[in-house]
């Protein structure tokens, strides 16, 4: 494939991954572990930077499955489980190597954010779409920082909100989707 | 440590947990109440087919592979689920998109999927109906807010005395993240407990990261 881009249009890639093509907020996919994590989670950077390797390596991986051995062999109709089999892979082997350098497990909950919509969604569209190689690493390198600055504001938006008398019938989940239902209305400026 | 609670548990004392494990199939389709109640029934299915399947295996399923295999049960059952979908109902498979395929990593399914190891078939299918139910109907009403406030139509029909009157943010994603924060609120208030109280990461760590634990002392 010829590379055709120019490094505005790829820098353009990571920062619409980060703010108006924002998987967890704009698309939605993902969300569940963000606005599920517990306020005593303490390894967050750990967890955010965990999630963004796994982007890192399963989108060029899949995609290269997807060009090299699915869609040959016309067994396109196996992409879910092979992908989900994949991710599963790389996240278990990630934790391995996370917990081996930091010294410390990086608990159940890792493989729960690891293996999510975002990291699913990514590899699919961007297969879908036919990305080249490079297109396909900035974009999942633009989401997993997308994901990690989620990750960092909603860390940050519960402790703040604590801070704060809510309503008793918004307390908890009603007004975390109150806040990214603000956030994702502002990134839509962005695009 | 704390005693395992069963999806169901945690549903009954408050329905708005669904509608966070559920996020993204949720607000991906609630502009359009066809879409919705498509995507209702599918979520529906694939919990009833994955917990039954998951039912009938957990006997060759050791405790530490439970999270591997309900994540590739989830994504076996949404494949035939999804190539059903798009030769049946084509249309709403275009409108739905990639979240169909993004179905086989969803939260909701795989917590259901999870959790009917640690009981009987039979409660673990009633568990899928009764979390599935809730989730059509969190979905429905959703989308109808949505879609009759954000389009000015009903399942695709306009409704002419509304055109004027049309909120489009409400067919975005922050409209549909909105509607979503009050329907958590309606859904607090009539609970018996906040969502805040338990977490999803904190059921998880209670579910599966004692499980591990037990696994690893009583070896």
């Amino acid at each position: 494939m010829i590379e055709t881009y120019t490094v505005k249009s790829l820098i353009l890639l990571v920062i619409s991954g980060v703010l108006a093509g924002n998987f967890a907020l704009e698309k939605l996919m993902g969300a569940a572990p963000v606005f599920g994590l517990s306020r005593k989670e303490n390894n967050l950077t750990a967890l955010g930077v965990g999630v963004l390797v796994v982007m890192l390596i399963s989108a060029p991986l899949l995609r290269a499955v997807r060009m090299f051995f699915l869609a040959p062999a016309n067994l396109l109709f196996l992409q879910n489980i092979c992908f989900t089999a994949l991710i599963l892979c790389v996240a278990y082997l990630v934790a391995w190597l996370a917990g081996a350098l930091l010294k410390r497990p990086m608990g159940p909950y890792f493989l729960i954010l690891a293996v999510n919509s975002a990291v699913f969604g990514l590899a699919v569209t961007a297969a879908s779409d036919g990305l080249s190689l490079t297109a396909t690493m900035l974009t999942a390198l633009g989401v997993g920082l997308g994901y990690l600055f989620t990750l960092f504001v909603f860390a940050g938006l519960r402790e703040k909100i604590d801070d704060f008398y809510v309503p008793k019938a918004f307390r908890g989940l009603p007004v975390q989707l109150l806040a990214a239902a603000i956030i994702s209305m502002a990134l839509l400026g962005f695009k | 440590m704390t005693e395992h609670k069963s999806l169901r548990m945690l549903a009954a004392e408050n329905p708005s947990m669904i509608l966070i494990l559920g996020i993204c199939p949720l607000f991906g389709s609630t502009a359009d109440v066809r879409a919705a109640l498509g995507m209702g029934c599918l979520v529906l299915v694939a919990l009833l087919a994955s917990s039954l399947i998951m039912g009938l295996l957990k006997h060759c399923i050791t405790r530490q592979f439970v999270v591997p295999a309900a994540f590739l049960v989830c994504a076996g059952v949404v494949s035939v689920l999804e190539l059903l979908f798009h030769a049946w109902f084509p249309g709403l498979y275009q409108i739905l998109g990639v979240y169909v395929s993004v179905l086989s990593v969803n939260l909701l399914l795989f917590a259901a999927t999870a959790d009917s190891c640690e009981q009987s078939v039979e409660k673990a299918i009633s568990q899928a109906l009764v979390v599935g139910l809730i989730f059509l109907a969190v979905l429905l009403s959703a989308s109808v807010i949505c879609e009759v406030f954000g389009n000015a139509s009903f399942a695709g029909i306009e409704i002419p005395a509304l055109k004027d009157y049309k909120i489009s943010v409400l067919v975005q994603p922050g409209g549909a993240l909105l509607t979503g924060a009050f329907l958590a609120a309606v859904l607090n208030a009539v609970a018996e407990k906040a969502t805040s109280s338990e977490s999803v990461s904190d059921w998880f760590a209670s579910s599966f990261g004692n499980a591990e634990k037990k696994e690893e002392s009583e070896s």
